[in-house]
């Protein structure tokens, strides 16, 4: 389907304390959430953004997914699976004109063009998920040409995969324990994470309760060959709070576990290195040259940094002022586009999730290469 | 029905001018309503707490019983009962053993009880043929000192009257006639409270012309008690409540005066009543089993959740629900404590959406209630 544009919701703003201009994309108030910050959900050419939004108000409600300019026009809506169907893991292609997806409930592997909506089924993926596991994400390897399903439990502890051949629809399934990290799109390998966790409870030093992994092991992140073969150790999945691969590089990039407030980079068969250190960082997107890293930050809530890798130098570029808790509609989950010229985040600002645009200017970006503090800055030293 | 633990919604927060610790155990964006401070709604163990939410956004979406451990994990949905329009939340009260709830909506009538563990809901029996007039409906759930009995008002149009007495064993339904206003059941005698000549309320006009509902009767009302069969009817107080509640287990009753008063009353048979204390406009107050402690709203201005120390007489800023503290109910915080007085349970819709929040009363901050000191931050001696 494609609803002809709807009115536009854009409600653009200057940060007050950065002076970076935000759009917010989204502000009908139905929960809005952009895709997953490990992948770019912006076109090669930065017109466009792709996100999901509930149908209606209710914590079971449908998610559709939509797009937007990235000026805040032209606000359409791409899909209207079931009622029944839940969410769905989704990714745009690398040449942005494909979105591939799959709706939580339904298993259905589908297809749908940015332009015109139109949605085709692909593969009935139920078969191919275990028992008690669910549909976590979805990879584009190969160049593009292959698109990897990775199925987590996290009751049971551990990871399921198949991967699709896009052009021929055939379908390897992986045996072992992985579930599928990302795609090391510089050398076709793949990461995968062994020993995923399995959810379960302790005691903080206030007496209330948090999520740990109740597995015995640690979560391990390895790079492999297409077939699963020729492992290489790159790290602990657990060192990171949140991690992604550096954009088109073979490096992982993630955010530091407490007592680290730092970000991590990781490489297989190298030690890992702090690359900047400050806040604590939270959920870390990075552009496709591995340049540019977007942050959120947590405990406490210092905006969101734009990290330049090569001079490890960092800035805040706005203030997400999400709720921060529990819920991960609270989480401003901040990615970037191919390029790192536009920073998505989601924040719950106004009571509820909406999807928003930060525009990220050459000034502000040489400021962070020059190592510039923030704004207002009006005193030599 | 029990659905399966949803993704907890918790946001921990400090307040940051009283260091309290405050859990928003719902944040996802349709309105979820604590339930009434007249009764605990918290279990005895202080693990769980029951509250309302909405299915869906929507002026008459259909309400439904959930739980959450009060630390934000565990959030069941309990209950997924019809689809049919509803105005309000059900009447719903934790049982007297905190291992059931008891639950009335109002488009059936039905009184239900429902297993805080699995969600098993059973239906007890048909109040529809009980209501007196087709817009009555049923609300202010109490329960008899030995947990055998529930008992609602019955809210009617143009005179709400009496209240249903319901067998929790059998089921067996009975109205009592106590000529007014059902106003709670004394945990310590056994004895229902009800407001003689309640007052009719309408819409009055104020000096600056705008409309508010207010008292239309000028004709005072009191409050009375009788026995559980509406006999031996006995003087309690005059009603000088804005909203009021019975004093945990006592047979005391306390509740917010109205204006000019600023203060809460504490009221007890045979004796004058009694400004407990007096300082902000207290709003909505909920008391302790034990009839120690009392939280109460503010407003008029919002000065945040009092917490009140009965035997000491002091009070002391607790934390701040920052409610919209409007006409709306779904603005207003409408506090209650736990049965040992260590949780505080709220609402706010300071998000743009009423939310189900808890307050952890530690030792240290009920000492310096008692201690009567002042809030925080306080740097200087005198």
């Amino acid at each position: 389907m494609l609803r002809t544009p709807l009115a536009s919701e854009r409600i653009t703003m200057i940060d007050p304390t950065t002076r970076s201009k935000i759009v917010q994309i989204t502000s009908y108030p139905s929960p809005s959430a952009h895709f997953a910050y490990d992948w770019p959900g912006v076109t090669p050419d930065n017109a466009r953004v792709m996100f999901l939004t509930q149908r209606w108000t209710a914590r079971d409600a449908p998610w559709d997914i939509y797009r937007c300019d990235t000026d805040g026009l032209n606000l359409f809506q791409l899909t209207e699976r079931d009622e029944k169907a839940g969410s769905p893991a989704a990714v745009l292609s690398l040449d942005g004109k494909t979105i591939y997806a799959a709706w939580r409930e339904e298993f259905i592997l589908c297809t749908i063009d940015v332009e015109t909506g139109r949605m085709e089924d692909l593969l009935d993926i139920h078969p191919y998920c275990p028992e008690g596991f669910l549909i976590a994400g979805l990879r584009i390897g190969g160049m593009g040409k292959r698109l990897f399903v990775s199925f987590l439990s996290y009751t049971k502890g551990g990871g399921r995969a198949i991967r699709i051949d896009l052009a021929s629809g055939t379908v390897k399934v992986y045996e072992a324990d992985m579930g599928i990290y990302g795609c090391d799109q510089a050398s076709g390998r793949v990461l995968v994470i062994r020993n995923f966790q399995r959810l379960g409870t302790k005691m903080s030093s206030d007496g209330s309760r948090v999520y740990t992994n109740a597995n015995p092991g640690p979560m391990t992140i390895w790079s492999v060959d297409e077939e699963g073969g020729d492992e290489k150790y790159v790290g602990t999945l657990d060192m990171f709070g949140h991690s992604t691969l550096l954009g088109r590089t073979s490096k992982v990039q993630g955010t530091g576990q407490p007592p680290h407030r730092c970000i991590w980079i990781a490489e297989a068969e190298k030690e890992p290195y702090k690359l900047v250190e400050g806040p604590y960082f939270w959920h870390a997107g990075a552009s496709f040259d591995g340049e540019w890293i977007l942050s959120d930050t947590n405990w406490p809530d210092m905006g969101l940094q734009l990290i330049h890798v090569p001079t490890r130098r960092f800035r805040t570029i706005c203030h997400a002022r999400a709720t921060q808790g529990h819920a991960q509609f609270g989480h401003a989950h901040p990615g970037l586009s191919q390029d790192g010229r536009i920073g998505v985040f989601t924040s719950d600002r106004t009571g509820m999730t909406q999807v928003y645009l930060v525009h990220i200017t050459d000034e502000f970006r040489e400021s962070v290469k020059a190592g510039e503090l923030d704004r207002p800055r009006d005193k030599w030293i | 029905m029990l659905r399966a633990p949803l993704a907890s919604e918790r946001i921990t927060m400090i307040d940051p001018t009283t260091g309290i610790k405050v859990v928003q155990l719902t944040s996802y964006p349709v309105p979820s309503w604590n339930l009434l401070y007249n009764w605990p709604s918290v279990t005895p163990d202080n693990r769980r707490v029951v509250f309302t939410s909405q299915r869906y956004a929507g002026r008459t979406a259909p309400w439904d019983v959930w739980r959450c451990d009060t630390d934000g994990l565990n959030l069941f949905q309990l209950t997924d009962r019809g689809d049919e329009p509803q105005t309000l939340p059900p009447t719903a009260a934790l049982g007297p053993d905190g291992e059931s709830v008891y639950s009335v909506w109002h488009h059936d009538c039905v009184f239900c009880r429902i297993d805080l563990e699995t969600g098993r809901l059973e239906e007890l029996c048909d109040l529809m043929p009980l209501r007196g007039s087709e817009r009555a409906s049923f609300g202010y759930m109490a329960f008899s000192p030995s947990g055998r009995h529930a008992f609602l008002a019955r809210f009617a149009v143009p005179v709400s009257s009496g209240c249903v007495k319901i067998d929790l064993a059998t089921g067996v339904a009975d109205t009592i006639d106590l000529g007014g206003l059902f106003t709670g059941c004394d945990q310590a005698r056994g004895r229902l409270a009800f407001m003689a000549s309640p007052q009719d309320v309408g819409v009055i006009e104020r000096p600056d012309g705008t409309r508010m509902l207010g008292r239309t009767d000028p004709a005072s009302s009191d409050m009375w008690t009788t026995d559980e069969e509406g006999g031996d009817p006995r003087f309690l107080c005059p009603n000088l409540f804005a909203h009021y509640a019975f004093v945990g287990k006592t047979s005391a009753m306390q509740g917010c005066g109205r204006p000019p008063e600023r203060c809460i009353w504490f009221c007890e048979e045979g004796k004058d009543p009694e400004k407990l204390v007096q300082g902000p406009y207290f709003w909505h107050s909920g008391p302790s089993f034990d009839g120690e402690w009392i939280v109460a709203d503010t407003n008029w201005p919002d000065m945040g959740l009092q917490l009140v120390h009965v035997p000491t007489r002091h009070f002391r800023t607790l934390c701040h629900p920052r409610a919209s503290l409007g006409h709306p109910q779904e603005g207003h915080p409408h506090p209650s404590l736990s049965r040992d007085g260590r949780v505080a349970v709220f609402g706010s819709d300071r998000t743009g959406v009423r939310q189900v929040y808890v307050a952890y009363v530690t030792d240290e901050f009920r000492e310096s209630v008692k201690a009567g000191e002042l809030d925080n931050p306080r740097d200087k001696w005198i």
